[in-house]
C-alpha cells in the first residue's frame, strides 16, 4: 500500500512539474519559481550529502538548475524533468569529487571513540572521502538518499547491474573502513 | 492488482551497519529566498547572454550594411556637389614642362621643286 502511495505520488508530481515546464516555456517566471522551489531542498541534500560541504552543496544546485533550464531542449518528456535535473546534479557532485581526488584525506583511527552521533557522523564523512567518486555517490544515494536502484541507475546514468555491483563493493569497504577506524587501537 | 510498484526499494533489505550512514545524513539549512534570488538572477542573465548570442549575427550584419550604405549615401551626395571641369576656348590644354629640340647645325636642305 505505501509503494502505491509512492508511485502515484511520483507520478502526480511528475506531471504537475509538466505542467509548470510548459508555462515555463511561455515566460511565465512564477511557475519558474514553483518549479526551483518543489526541488530546491531534496537536490541541495543530495549534493550536501555526497559532497559532504553545504555552502558547495548550495553552489551545485545552482549549478545543476541553470544548467538545466538552459538545455531544456534535450528534455524528450517533461514529466522527467525530476529524474533529468537530479541527472545533472549528480554528474555535477561526481566532477567535484573527482576534482578534489587529487588531494586525498589521510585517516586512520578515531581514537577512543564514544559512538555519539555527531562524532559518527565526522567519522562517517572521512570514511566516505576514502572512497571513489563512484562507489561514494552510490552508497550515498542509496543508504543517505533512501534511492531505489532503478532510481540510482537513472541519476547516474549507468545501468541498475552496475548500481548492485558497485553498492555491495561501497558497502564491504565502507564496512572495512569502519571496522578499522572504530577499533580499539592494540 | 496492477500497480507500478516501485522494485528494490531499501525497505526490501536489512539496514547497512544499523542504519549508520542514514543517521548520518546532512540536513543543510537553506536561505530559501537567498537562493532563488541569486538564481533567478543568474537565469535572467544567462538567457539575455544566449539571446544576445543568438542575435549578434544578425546585429553584425545589420551594422555592416548600414555603414555601407552610409557611405554609398555619402558619395552620391559628394559627386552632386563635385564642381565640373572647364575647357577653356575648346581647346584641350597640355602642359609641357620643358621641351629639348637638337637642331642641325649648317643652311637648312632645300626642298626639291617641282614643275
Amino acid at each position: 500500500m505505501f509503494n502505491i502511495g509512492i508511485s502515484q505520488g511520483v507520478a502526480t508530481r511528475g506531471i504537475e512539474d509538466a505542467r509548470f515546464l510548459e508555462r515555463c516555456r511561455n515566460g511565465d517566471e512564477s511557475a519558474l519559481a514553483i518549479l526551483i522551489d518543489r526541488h530546491r531542498a531534496r537536490l541541495i541534500r543530495v549534493a550536501a550529502n555526497i559532497l559532504r560541504d553545504s555552502n558547495e552543496a548550495e553552489d551545485v544546485a545552482q549549478e545543476a538548475f541553470l544548467k538545466a533550464f538552459r538545455e531544456l531542449g534535450s528534455l524528450r518528456e517533461d514529466r522527467a524533468f525530476s529524474g533529468y535535473i537530479y541527472r545533472i546534479c549528480v554528474r555535477l557532485c561526481m566532477d567535484k569529487l573527482r576534482q578534489k581526488r587529487a588531494e586525498p584525506a589521510e585517516f586512520d583511527f578515531v581514537e577512543n571513540h564514544s559512538g555519539t552521533a555527531i562524532e559518527n557522523k565526522i567519522v562517517v564523512h572521512k570514511l566516505l572521502d576514502q572512497l571513489s567518486p563512484d562507489l561514494r555517490a552510490t552508497l550515498v544515494l542509496r543508504e543517505m538518499e533512501q534511492l531505489s536502484y532503478e532510481e540510482i541507475a537513472e541519476f547516474m546514468h549507468v545501468p541498475v547491474g552496475t548500481v548492485r555491483s558497485r553498492l555491495h563493493v561501497a558497502r564491504e569497504r565502507f564496512r572495512v573502513l569502519w571496522i578499522n577506524a572504530t577499533k580499539e587501537p592494540r | 492488482m496492477f500497480f507500478n510498484r516501485k522494485r528494490n526499494s531499501v525497505m526490501d533489505e536489512p539496514p547497512f551497519l544499523d542504519g549508520l550512514l542514514y543517521e548520518s545524513r546532512l540536513e543543510p539549512e537553506v536561505d530559501s529566498e537567498r537562493f532563488d534570488r541569486r538564481l533567478l538572477r543568474n537565469i535572467r542573465v544567462t538567457s539575455a547572454k544566449a539571446s544576445f548570442q543568438y542575435w549578434s549575427p544578425a546585429i553584425v550584419g545589420a551594422s555592416v550594411a548600414s555603414m555601407a550604405l552610409l557611405a554609398l549615401l555619402q558619395m552620391l551626395a559628394n559627386s552632386s556637389s563635385m564642381k565640373p571641369i572647364r575647357i577653356l576656348n575648346g581647346d584641350a590644354a597640355q602642359k609641357v614642362d620643358s621641351i629639348t629640340v637638337d637642331l642641325p647645325e649648317g643652311p637648312a636642305p632645300r626642298l626639291p621643286v617641282v614643275r
